[in-house]
């Protein structure tokens, strides 16, 4: 998003849950053990993990680099292998083919081309490289709230379910209408209102 | 959490619909409970929607001056504003972002020029705590203004003299 520079797209949401203690020293612990490592297996699709915020390369967090005042910084790494569409297609017709010409039929069966494809697809997927995806994340620890710069449903959602693995805290989607986060005074004003027309 | 859930998420356009009325009530100058006048003033993009999903009609208008016209006509036709580009003014400092009803997020949001601070803010975390500081602000208006319009609408005089005053509005034009 730009947390450091530049323009900035983000979701807002609240933290919700029992926070661990001591926080701040549980917090790295997690962090850590849920920091970004590379892709193992060449068949691996994604991978993901926290990395500092200004440095991508970085998931060992020396001098508890997440903690900037009273929030937590750090960035969510996604790398992801895309195999395009028409390359696997291509890759499956050929071997169809292959499998025709060596056993000499002209049909082969659903069940044989589903493996065609599984092949085709983990041979392609160890041929691929990962291109990476960063997302800034900015925790305010004392308010309770976090922004996100994710903002596709997707990486929102991928985001929302490790954030949870990793701190056993749930992500509430911030929007002023809900009632859990209005404050007391306008909570009586959110309780049974109905769309209005502004004309008649 | 509340165990009490609400779909109330119509109120996201109504709010930005009556601060298009409310910009303009005072030619740009909005008064923010807890925070002061403020200048808000809709820029370059807006787009406005009647109905969801694919019963939805959306009009999105673009230029300095077109949504004035072309709004102001969807307005008419019962379409309520669904996002918006703002420029936000506080003093000597200015936001501007895309502002997305539906879910009261903020999109491409370009913070106001830093202060010369010294050393501190050639730092990595200074620079950051001066960023969030800015989106904080941007934020806390965003969420003042829209607890202050669902004030007026509950308060007893919103059907007698606030809709109609945006009806004329609306009309205006």
């Amino acid at each position: 998003m730009g947390l450091l520079t530049g323009a900035l797209s983000f979701t807002r949401y609240n933290v919700v849950g029992h926070e661990p203690d001591p926080f701040w020293e549980v917090i790295g612990e997690k962090i850590r053990a849920f920091a970004f490592r590379e892709i193992e297996s060449g068949t691996d699709e994604v991978a993901r993990g926290w990395v500092a915020l200004h440095n991508m390369l970085d998931s060992e967090f020396s001098y508890a680099s997440y903690s900037c005042g009273d929030y937590l910084t750090f960035s969510f790494r996604v790398d992801r292998k895309n195999i395009p569409g028409a390359l696997l297609k291509k890759r499956v017709m050929e071997e169809e083919q292959r499998l025709k010409n060596e056993t000499n039929r002209k049909r082969i069966s659903r069940q044989e081309i589903s493996e065609l494809r599984e092949r085709a697809r983990i041979s392609l997927m160890s041929r691929t490289l990962a291109v990476p995806s960063l997302f800034d994340v900015l925790w305010s620890v004392s308010q309770k709230w976090l922004i996100f710069s994710g903002v596709s449903a997707k990486v929102r959602t991928e985001f929302e379910e490790y954030f949870k693995q990793c701190f056993e805290l749930e992500l509430i989607p911030y929007r002023p209408w809900e009632i859990a986060s209005a404050p007391q005074s306008a909570v009586k004003n959110l309780m049974n209102v109905e769309p209005q027309q502004f004309l008649d | 959490m509340s165990d009490q859930t609400t779909d109330n998420s119509f109120l996201g356009r109504e709010f930005l619909t009556w601060l298009w009325y409310k910009t303009e009530e005072r030619g740009g100058g909005v008064f923010v409970p807890g925070i002061g006048d403020v200048e808000i003033v809709f820029t370059r993009r807006i787009v406005l929607e009647a109905g969801e999903g694919e019963y939805s009609e959306t009009v999105q208008c673009q230029g300095l001056h077109a949504n004035l016209k072309e709004g102001r006509a969807a307005l008419r036709e019962g379409k309520k504003v669904k996002e918006a580009r703002l420029r936000l003014s506080k003093g000597e400092f200015q936001w501007e972002f895309t502002f997305k009803a539906d879910e009261f997020r903020f999109q491409s949001l370009r913070l106001p020029q830093m202060m010369a601070l010294g050393e501190e803010s050639d730092s990595l975390e200074g620079r950051i705590l001066e960023r969030v500081a800015l989106v904080q602000e941007a934020m806390e208006t965003m969420d003042s203004l829209f607890y202050s319009f669902l004030d007026e609408r509950s308060k007893p005089d919103w059907r007698s003299e606030q809709l109609p005053k945006i009806k004329r509005w609306i009309e205006s034009y």
